[in-house]
């Protein structure tokens, strides 16, 4: 019986597929919302499904000189280490005991595939691919530093690194959002230079390179880079959600997970907002921004937090 | 200083007879040079405060070729310059105007005159493995084997 | 760092026709940069040879898509120069009519394609929601989004009657309150400017050498414009401002093009206004009698020039085309220098480039 739970809960719920139903559905809640933003219909809600369908009916081809070996590992390490990092978030419900540290290791997780984004524009030569690695890495030296030291406030104010820590803090005086909105605030400024959304996707720019480092996959590979990114927007944000809010609902009920889908909604909304309102910036407006104005302020702010 | 003042001015300079100034349609002057005095006489118009070239026509008539530089400012002026058939030779005046490159280019390579100074001596329209004459010349027909070789049969190389 | 040499083109999300641009790279920086034409080169001059006049109108037409009006517009009025005909006022109004139209399709249409480059996807939507309005008052009055072909020798071929006429000023009323929304929206963004600004500098010296037209040339500071300089059709019955900025870059062109899309709307709401009555049309012959004619218009992207030769007979002897891209193209190697890369996308829309007229 114990096997069944556990086959249940590790493929299931909270698995794998109510992971990816879950990644997909913001996915294509994120087009419908711009969509409408822009003034136009979006599309009907199989479509995330039905790229990746498509996708894996797709040919697989890679230019010559690409290291194969790679281009097919890379993928699959992006893809599994986001999965892992979801292992150790307790989505409403608990899904794997916490530690000391799993803060951190959940942070080295989610930065696993804007890694591996860069790699994979090293491993298939061409120009694009080349470009928009390096760009990525770029950004990727900037704004994974700012979601940690913007998220360790959390970690600061509840005294540990364990994320049952940060929530039991949480449950104890109030939810960090009330306490630590500039934190907050700066987190999801650092989670969208993250995940290379609009206006941070100068890596992805498709008016210059085309689609930065995955120019070149397609197939089967192409369709797992981009359950990666889905499954990273839905692990990041539930990651906040943990963080920031978690004093609203009790683990383990079902009026708990409605909170947190819907708190999940909401702030799919607001990344999607900012994604229709603002243009795309360049490389060094980006890490101008970061450097000049992000990272002071969330120095300053974690100062703030150890002071009180 | 206006069209028909420049006009004056450069039959004068260049000791033109008053029939070589004609005007022709929708407000253009026309004034016949040789092709030596070209330079001089675009320094001439430059001088006057008239910059823009529209175009540079090249047309070919039963035994001459025919160069028009199209001048505007408010108003039109066209020098027409007659090159023989066996010497297509004239100065190019990209080192007055930059921007009549294009123009010098295209009748270069469409019609075959030699520009004598002309900065970047490379075609503007057509392929680069072009074999098939001057294709705006009327007496030629286009020769059957227009390029030597179909680029697009050469072997794929990759990115 | 490396130096990289970054195609963009012949086929690239950039450009909406093919161009070969090769931009050297040092890191972000552009070193230097080649330019390649003569992917859509057709030979119209030459083909223009050996068709009869009225069969080139349906030849010139098709030059360009976007500003194939315009062309049929000057090629008309250079052989109704030779024939020595007198295009009806009613005809010249619709004439003009359908050049506002098109210089602000024209506009809205580039708007979009430079939001879309700088990343600005919302505005690209925008606009293009709004050129559709413009799109279906053409399809009205003569039958076609894009291509309208209502030019002939001798006028126009269609007519507008009472229901065009009540689409037009309702659609115009429209298009202004929205375009006067999009010009108060971008002109004090802070992400467009910070794409923009300063980026593709050209000062009145280059436009001077190197004979630059259009909006290209008027955001430098170079106050031309073939309409009120030297006027063709009815231009000089209507009453109009041409908009003048003189900062030179790519801002100043954006917010020029607006600007003047607002002018066309105004000099429509006039043509609509004060429509005379008559006939649309003559009788042209199908002889020329020998003679030369230069004729030159506005185009969207600046002055379109056409010289015509004409020997007596049916068939033009010289067909000369230059289209105002070929002036703007010439300045791009010269922008690109020391620019980036991510800016290289600002600088090719800046200039609104139409490949297919500059390659005829």
């Amino acid at each position: 019986m114990n096997q069944l739970n556990l086959f249940f809960r590790i493929f299931i719920f909270p698995g794998f597929l109510f992971l990816l139903v879950t990644a997909l559905f913001l996915h294509w809640l994120d087009r419908k919302l711009i969509a409408r933003f822009q003034g136009r219909v979006g599309p009907p809600w199989y479509q995330p499904l039905a790229d990746l369908v498509r996708l894996f009916a797709k040919e697989d081809i890679l230019p010559v000189g690409s290291n194969l070996f790679f281009a097919a590992l890379l993928p699959l390490i992006s893809f599994a280490s986001v999965l892992t990092a979801s292992f150790y978030l307790p989505i409403a419900i608990q899904s794997a005991p916490s530690f000391q540290g799993d803060f951190i290791v959940l942070l080295f997780l989610l930065s696993m595939p804007s890694l591996m984004y860069f790699l994979a524009g090293w491993v298939t030569r061409g120009v694009y691919s080349v470009i928009g690695g390096n760009r990525a890495l770029l950004q990727y030296f900037s704004y994974e530093v700012l979601f940690l030291l913007a998220m360790s406030g959390t970690a600061i104010a509840s005294g540990s690194w364990s994320l049952a820590d940060i929530r039991l803090e949480q449950i104890k005086e109030s939810p960090f959002i009330f306490l630590q909105i500039i934190g907050f605030l700066l987190s999801l400024a650092g989670l969208i230079g993250k995940l290379k959304r609009e206006p941070f996707d100068i890596p992805k720019a498709k008016s210059e390179v085309i689609a930065g480092a995955l120019t070149e996959f397609s197939g089967k590979k192409l369709a797992l880079w981009y359950l990666t990114i889905h499954l990273q927007t839905m692990v990041g944000l539930s990651f906040l959600i943990h963080c920031y809010f978690s004093g609203f609902w009790q683990m383990n009920t079902i009026s708990g997970f409605f909170i947190f889908l819907l708190l999940l909604i909401i702030l799919q909304g607001v990344l999607s907002a900012i994604s229709a309102i603002y243009a795309r910036l360049r490389i060094d407006q980006l890490i101008h921004l970061n450097w000049h104005i992000f990272i002071p302020i969330a120095l300053l702010h974690n100062i703030y937090i150890l002071l009180i | 200083m206006t069209i028909e003042k420049t006009a004056i001015k450069l039959q004068e300079i260049l000791n033109l007879d008053r029939s070589t100034k004609k005007l022709i349609p929708l407000n253009e002057v026309k004034i016949t040079i040789s092709k030596q005095q070209i330079l001089l006489a675009v320094q001439t118009i430059l001088k006057s405060g008239i910059w823009h070239l529209s175009a540079i026509t090249c047309q070919q008539l039963e035994n001459e070729f025919n160069l028009l530089y199209h001048f505007w400012k408010s108003g039109g002026l066209t020098l027409l310059i007659s090159l023989d058939e066996k010497n297509l030779r004239i100065d190019s005046i990209c080192s007055l105007i930059p921007g009549a490159e294009y123009y010098e280019r295209e009748a270069r390579e469409m019609f075959g005159i030699e520009f004598l100074g002309m900065p970047n001596p490379l075609p503007l329209l057509l392929p680069d493995n072009w074999q098939g004459g001057y294709p705006m010349r009327k007496k030629e027909q286009p020769s059957q084997e227009k390029s030597k070789e179909n680029p697009a049969q050469e072997k794929g190389k990759s990115a | 760092m490396n130096n990289i040499t970054v195609p963009i083109g012949p086929q690239h999300p950039l450009l909406k026709e093919p161009l070969s641009f090769l931009v050297s790279l040092e890191g972000e920086k552009v070193t230097d940069s080649t330019l390649r034409l003569g992917y859509v080169h057709r030979g119209i001059e030459k083909l223009a040879e050996r068709r009869t006049y009225i069969q080139n109108v349906y030849l010139i037409e098709r030059i360009c898509g976007i500003c194939s009006h315009i062309h049929s517009t000057t090629y008309c009025q250079s052989v109704e120069a030779l024939l020595k005909l007198k295009v009806p006022k009613r005809g010249l109004y619709i004439r003009m009519l359908l050049c506002e139209l098109e210089r602000i399709h024209s506009h809205l249409l580039w708007l979009g394609v430079l939001s879309k480059n700088i990343g600005f996807n919302t505005l690209f939507m925008y606009a293009w929601r709004d050129r559709e309005i413009v799109l279906n008052i053409m399809e009205e009055i003569s039958g076609g989004r894009v291509s309208h072909s209502v030019n002939i020798i001798g006028g126009v071929r269609v007519d507008i009657n009472e229901k065009h006429l009540s689409l037009l000023q309702k659609s115009l009323q429209e298009l202004t309150i929205r375009v006067e929304e999009i010009l108060r929206s971008i002109e004090n963004d802070r992400s467009f400017r910070a794409r923009t600004r300063n980026i593709g500098n050209l000062s009145l010296e280059d436009i001077k050498r190197f004979c630059v037209v259009g909006p290209v040339a008027r955001a430098s500071g170079l106050d031309i414009d073939i309409r009120r300089d030297a006027p063709y059709a009815a231009y000089d019955e209507l009453d109009f401002e041409v908009p003048l900025m003189t900062e030179g870059d790519v801002w100043a062109r954006s917010i020029l093009r607006i600007l003047e899309t607002i002018q066309a709307i105004r000099l429509c709401t006039q043509i609509i206004h004060n429509l005379p009555d008559g006939p649309v049309s003559v009788t042209a012959p199908r002889r020329v009698p020998a003679g030369e004619v230069v004729s030159r218009a506005e185009a969207p992207r600046g002055e379109v020039f056409y010289y015509i030769r004409s020997d007596d007979s049916q068939k033009p002897a010289r067909l000369k085309i230059r289209t105002p891209t070929l002036t703007t193209l010439i300045t791009l190697p010269g922008q690109l220098k020391n620019m980036q890369l991510a800016d290289v996308s600002a600088v090719i829309a800046g200039v609104d480039l139409c490949i297919a007229c500059g390659d005829r």
